[in-house]
C-alpha cells in the first residue's frame, strides 16, 4: 500500500470533491492499482453512507415563532443596545477604578454585562467572559494589568476570537 | 427573497423578514447543535438562543460572507458554550451503545449491511459523542451539513490545512471505532 501521506490526504479530497481536476485522475489510477488503498477509500465511502442515512432533526412546530417573540418581545432588541452600551460601559469603568485601590492585587474581579454584576469572589473565568462578550460585544475586566491580559490571552486561545479593541478595561 | 434582503428589512424593524430567515435555517441549524451538543434535551432551546443572537449582532453583519456561515459560526459557538457550561452528561463509551452485530457469512449481504449502516446512522448521535469536539464539529459540518473545507474553514475561524488535518484524524478515529461494523 502506498505511504505517500499526500495520496492518502488527497483521497479524503476526492471523496470531499476538494481535489483539483489535474490531480483526480492519478488518485484515481492509484486507487484502481492498490487493493488496500481501494479498501480505505471504500470504507470512508461506507462512513459517507452512514452519515448520509442518518435522521435529521426538524424543528417543532413553534420553533420559529418562538424566535421571533423571543427577539422582538425581548426589552434587549439589537436597537437599545447603542443606547445602553456607553451607559454600561461608563459604569464598568466608573466601578473598576473605585475597586482597584483596595483590590489592585486581585486576579480578575469583575465582568459586567447587563444586569449581571459578578463581585470579587465570583468564580471568574473564561467561560464567564464569553458570555458577556457574546451578548453586548462588552466585557470589563478589573484586575492588574497582567491578569487582565493573561484572561484574555486565555479566551483567545480557548475561543479562537480575537477582543475587539476597547472591549476592556484593565487598570493600572 | 435573497437572504441579505430579508437581513437589511430585518434590520429595519421587519419581524416578517426575520421570521422568514428563521424559517430557511431552522432545521439545519437544529441539526448542527443538536450533534455538537450530543444531547436533544437542550437542542432546540440552544438553537432559539442562536438566531436570537444573530439577531442581537445582525447590525454587525458585513454582507461580505454568506448569512449561513455568520450563522453556523454562531451555532458551532452557542452549543459548543453551553456544552461547557453544563457538562452535564459525559458521552457514552462507543463500547456500551448496543449497535447491531454483523451476521457473519450471511447469504444476501447488501440488504444486511445496508441494515447495519442504518442502524449506525440512527445512532450517529451517539458515535460523535465519544469524539472530541474538535473532530466532532468538522464532521458534523462536512458529513451533515456538506459545508466545503473553505465554507468549514470560515464557521469555525480556521485554516483549510487545519480543517483537512481534523477531518481526516475525526474520520480515523471513527473508523477505527466502525471498523468491526464496517469491514463486516
Amino acid at each position: 500500500m502506498s505511504t505517500d501521506p499526500r495520496l492518502r490526504t488527497n483521497l479524503h479530497r476526492l471523496l470531499d470533491g476538494e481535489l483539483d481536476e489535474s490531480e483526480a485522475p492519478r488518485v484515481r489510477a492509484a486507487i484502481e492499482a492498490d487493493a488496500e488503498l481501494r479498501a480505505e477509500y471504500e470504507e470512508l465511502l461506507e462512513l459517507r453512507e452512514i452519515f448520509r442515512v442518518a435522521p435529521r432533526a426538524r424543528a417543532s412546530d413553534g420553533f420559529r415563532e418562538e424566535v421571533v417573540k423571543r427577539v422582538f418581545e425581548s426589552p434587549f432588541r439589537t436597537e437599545v443596545w447603542p443606547q445602553v452600551l456607553p451607559l454600561i460601559r461608563r459604569l464598568s469603568l466608573a466601578a473598576g477604578i473605585l475597586g482597584v485601590t483596595s483590590l489592585a492585587s486581585a486576579r480578575v474581579e469583575a465582568v459586567v454585562r447587563p444586569g449581571v454584576l459578578f463581585l470579587p469572589g465570583d468564580p471568574i473565568g473564561v467561560s464567564a467572559l464569553r458570555p458577556a462578550l457574546d451578548d453586548v460585544g462588552h466585557a470589563l475586566v478589573r484586575g492588574t494589568r497582567d491578569d487582565g491580559e493573561l484572561l484574555l490571552r486565555r479566551f483567545s486561545e480557548e475561543s479562537g476570537l480575537e477582543p475587539e479593541a476597547g472591549t476592556t478595561e484593565t487598570p493600572r | 427573497m435573497e437572504d441579505f434582503e430579508l437581513i437589511r428589512r430585518s434590520l429595519d424593524g421587519s419581524r416578517e423578514a426575520f421570521s422568514e430567515l428563521v424559517g430557511r435555517y431552522q432545521d439545519r441549524i437544529l441539526n448542527v447543535v443538536l450533534h455538537v451538543l450530543g444531547d436533544p434535551h437542550d437542542a432546540e432551546d440552544v438553537a432559539q438562543e442562536c438566531f436570537s443572537k444573530a439577531y442581537r449582532r445582525l447590525s454587525s453583519f458585513d454582507f461580505r460572507s454568506s448569512f449561513y456561515t455568520w450563522l453556523y459560526r454562531i451555532a458551532v459557538n452557542s452549543a459548543s458554550d453551553f456544552r461547557k457550561k453544563m457538562r452535564r452528561r459525559q458521552a457514552l463509551p462507543l463500547s456500551e451503545l448496543e449497535l447491531p452485530l454483523p451476521q457473519q457469512g450471511s447469504q444476501g449481504e447488501a440488504p444486511e449491511r445496508a441494515a447495519i449502516r442504518k442502524e449506525l446512522g440512527a445512532r450517529i448521535r451517539d458515535l460523535l459523542a465519544g469524539l472530541p469536539e474538535k473532530f466532532r464539529t468538522v464532521l458534523i459540518l462536512r458529513e451533515l451539513e456538506e459545508r466545503s473545507y473553505e465554507e468549514i474553514a470560515a464557521i469555525l475561524g480556521l485554516s483549510i490545512g487545519t480543517v483537512e488535518s481534523r477531518l481526516f484524524r475525526a474520520r480515523a478515529r471513527l473508523r477505527e471505532k466502525l471498523r468491526f461494523h464496517l469491514n463486516a
